[in-house]
């Protein structure tokens, strides 16, 4: 257990060091994609915790995110390799209702945009 | 007093009848993406809609012309076809989008399966058709829809920074943003456009005065429906844009999933709000199926000229019947091969403002025609604020097809 998180984030590690301008169209879509997927799975998840939301609405968005970050996977598969091991975490969060791993997953995705961000 | 009530059940309807799937997906992306900037794009698009929508009102009850009957008049044979043809595919795309988004919404009130709700919805539609008289067809919808309001009520209490939200009516581009997001802003901005002033709005509005028999004494009354009508249904529409730059946008949450946008009742009223937020959209949402279902069937024949309207009995009206039905059976067909309605969504937005010029130009043309319309030819200040917008909206369908690529969508 571990080694298999020492290895993830060692994973992340190597995407976060890539250099910004190095994104092409395909992954930064991917990218955009999977961080709001899985900010959404946490904000659903927060507001559960909170009591704001029934358990119908929370559990078809959970299961509607985990089917999106699936698809993202297969796609990163072939387009965004180095993606896989933070959408694969966010899968996992959003099948387990985790939002603290939904929410380390969105923030790494948000990271990974860097200079091709949202202005703020 | 029968007079005041009925004007405020116009405007009512018109208000809860203004937001479909559309405008609730671009709004609360335009305002997770690029905060308050696209505001004046909504609010120079409600002014649109309120021209042409007040125009084509009055054509409807002074002329007693809807919108097709003109384009086969006015347009060449040929020009026509192809716009009749480009007009019934995108209300078909938008009818399956909604139907869609009906049972998604659902699905997130009930839990059960989404083809089921799929099929389920398309059936209590056709079945509200074909049973309530027209007027009560519009009014079910629109007033039901009016739960929405609960997402400018949530605005108010989110308090939002006002000045901000204020500066975002002049028109501007955010300072600052790389070459690739300008042209994201500029695709929302088209997005935004073409879902506030869908063709199918002007095809159901106008169909809609002459099913009712509007003549000349409406006029007023279709004047406050378009100007107050659909300016506060705007308001609402803003309202889901502002809760998404306030609520979404430090989240970097880009709603991906037409559900999200329920949160921004839930996060300030808790369960109640959102409740009321997800039964707002299933109502809001229906009626804009219904819409577009009967704007494909009026368009064709209207176009052909065979007898059509609510009015009559399907056995009076039979082409129409069949027409109105098939586009509901297409459309559930196309929901259920599993495209999911956000991409429907794209298609809708991306094909509609492409036929809208061509829907719109034999409008203007005779809404200043005096062998139609006599006295109540456009005025001055409606030519002035009508050709220009005409001359906006053509230059925004020769770049939404570029920009549709070039920004993935919106997605980019």
């Amino acid at each position: 257990m571990r080694v298999r998180l020492l290895l993830q984030g060692f994973a992340l590690t190597l995407v976060l060091a890539q250099p910004a301008g190095a994104m092409d169209d395909e992954t930064l879509l991917q990218v955009r994609a999977a961080r709001s997927i899985a900010a959404e799975a946490a904000a659903i998840c927060d507001q559960q915790t909170r009591g704001a939301i029934t358990g119908t609405y929370a559990n078809e968005m959970l299961r509607d995110a985990a089917d999106e970050l699936r698809d993202a996977r297969r796609k990163a598969v072939t387009h965004a390799p180095q993606l896989i091991g933070v959408i694969s975490l966010a899968l996992r969060g959003a099948e387990a209702g985790d939002g603290r791993a939904l929410h380390r997953a969105s923030e790494t995705l948000f990271a990974m945009e860097g200079a091709h961000g949202r202005a703020d | 007093m029968g007079g005041l009530i009925e004007i405020t059940l116009g405007i009512m309807t018109a208000v809860g009848g203004f937001v479909d799937i559309s405008e609730l997906v671009f709004a609360a992306q335009a305002g997770s993406r690029f905060g308050y900037a696209l505001i004046w794009v909504f609010a120079f698009a409600t002014l649109g809609i309120a021209v042409f929508g007040e125009m084509s009102g009055r054509v409807a009850a002074v002329a007693k012309q809807p919108v097709f009957n003109l384009m086969r008049q006015r347009l060449d044979f040929g020009l026509g076809l192809f716009t009749l043809i480009a007009s019934v595919v995108v209300c078909v795309i938008t009818c399956a989008a909604e139907i869609g988004g009906v049972a998604l919404m659902l699905k997130l009130l009930t839990g059960a399966p989404y083809s089921l709700l799929a099929v389920l919805s398309a059936l209590a539609l056709v079945t509200v058709i074909w049973v309530l008289p027209f007027k009560w067809i519009e009014r079910v919808f629109g007033l039901l829809g009016l739960l929405m309001l609960v997402f400018a009520v949530a605005t108010v209490n989110i308090h939002p920074p006002w000045h901000e939200v204020a500066r975002g009516f002049i028109p501007q581009a955010p300072a600052g943003l790389p070459a690739k997001d300008l042209v994201v802003f500029a695709y929302f901005g088209v997005a935004i456009v073409s879902a506030v002033l869908f063709p199918y709005e002007v095809y159901f509005y106008s169909s809609g005065g002459i099913e009712e028999q509007w003549g000349p004494k409406d006029l007023n009354i279709n004047r406050l429906t378009t100007i107050v009508g659909f300016g506060l249904g705007s308001l609402l529409a803003l309202a889901i844009l502002i809760n998404a730059a306030v609520l979404f946008r430090p989240l970097h949450i880009d709603p991906q999933m037409p559900g999200t946008a329920a949160l921004q009742a839930a996060i300030p009223f808790g369960r109640t709000g959102l409740l009321l937020a997800l039964a707002g959209m299933v109502f809001a949402i229906s009626g804009a199926a219904v819409e577009t279902g009967l704007s494909a069937a009026y368009a064709t024949a209207q176009f052909f000229g065979w007898d059509w309207g609510r009015y009559k009995k399907p056995r009076d009206a039979p082409r129409f019947t069949i027409a109105w039905l098939a586009t509901f059976a297409v459309a559930l067909a196309i929901v259920l091969t599993g495209v999911k309605p956000l991409q429907l969504v794209e298609w809708a937005v991306v094909s509609s403002i492409i036929v809208l010029p061509l829907t719109y130009l034999p409008l203007l043309l005779i809404a200043n025609d005096p062998k139609y319309m006599g006295k109540h030819v456009n005025r001055r200040l409606t030519n002035s604020l009508g050709w220009p917008f005409y001359g906006l909206l053509s230059v925004a369908a020769l770049a939404a097809l570029p920009l549709y690529l070039l920004a993935h969508g919106g997605a980019l």
